[in-house]
């Protein structure tokens, strides 16, 4: 009695094998190379170094300079847009970051371009005291579109 | 004339291999990226010297990370902040600061310290013993806080 062949051939089989193996390796790379970086687009920032804080007196005003140096690890643009600092007398005070091709503060923020990195100025000016005379240190929090960055700056003094 | 079951197992084994190696590849890279960003540490002091003189050397080193550049450095004193932007001499208050390089060129390269030497003529104007002074030391790829005490 002929028994019937239902199985696949040898060569067939290899061919659909390959095929799959192939079609799920495009799956893998498509999903790292376009559906990872897009789903989980962000900005990854590190602060290099130890941001430094520097108060002048004209004598008439204070103005306060903060040195912070970001790199953006991140596979996104970020704008960067004040620094928050607490003073001593326990109000909170706002520096913006200065556009370095104008040389003046900007509200509209510093955009650090994805892989870039950048030495940002955050400035804020007219104050009638020192509110950073008491401590080396202080703590403060860079806002950025994405997100908050702890950051802790001397005081250059 | 088809290609034989073997070498379609071994090429469908190259093609895989080759993928999953691009994969991992691209993902060590990313990493490595990532924890490559420069470290510089260092550290500074200061020393009297006869006549109302003083020396303050800042040591610095990259100890991790690609070469980065010197800037400037923000030199605190009795008289404010003094801003540093290269070698030279420095007319500040009443003092005069001298400052050289040493073991570096502007440039600092992975394992590479360099060292700037600042003297500074009428010092005890300028200085004061016992009081800490905190200096900042700028790079391209970022800060080095240092202190000193005469």
């Amino acid at each position: 009695m002929r028994k019937a062949r239902a199985d696949l051939s040898g060569p067939v089989l290899t061919i659909i094998v390959t095929l799959a193996v192939v079609a799920a390796g495009l799956i893998i790379v498509g999903y790292f190379w376009w559906f990872a970086p897009h789903a989980s687009k962000q900005a990854a920032i590190s602060v290099l170094g130890e941001p430094a804080l520097q108060v002048s007196y004209n004598g008439t005003i204070y103005t306060v300079d903060s040195y912070v140096t970001l790199k953006n690890d991140g596979n996104d643009n970020v704008t960067i847009q004040k620094l928050v600092l607490n003073g001593d007398d326990g109000n909170k005070y706002e520096l913006l970051p200065i556009d370095p091709a104008t040389g003046s503060t900007t509200t509209s923020g510093i955009i650090l371009t994805k892989g870039s990195k950048q030495q940002i100025t955050f400035e804020i000016g007219n104050l009638a005291s020192n509110p950073f005379n008491n401590n080396p240190s202080y703590e403060g929090t860079i806002l950025t579109d994405s997100g908050v960055i702890p950051v802790t700056l001397y005081v250059v003094k | 004339m088809g290609v034989a079951y073997p070498y379609l197992a071994i090429l469908s084994t190259v093609i895989f291999v080759f993928i999953v190696m691009s994969v991992v590849s691209v993902s060590l890279w990313i990493i490595y990226q990532a924890s490559n960003n420069p470290l510089v540490e260092g550290y500074s002091s200061f020393e009297w010297g006869s006549g109302g003189t003083a020396t303050i050397s800042i040591v610095f080193r990259l100890t991790r990370g690609h070469m980065v550049t010197f800037e400037r450095i923000l030199l605190s004193s009795n008289y404010g902040v003094l801003n540093i932007s290269g070698s030279g001499t420095y007319v500040f208050g009443n003092s005069t600061f001298r400052v050289s390089y040493d073991g570096f060129d502007g440039k600092l390269f992975p394992g590479q310290e360099g060292k700037v030497i600042i003297e500074v003529t009428n010092a005890t104007e300028a200085y004061t013993s016992g009081k800490i002074y905190r200096s900042g030391v700028f790079f391209d790829g970022g800060t080095l806080i240092v202190s000193f005490e005469p």
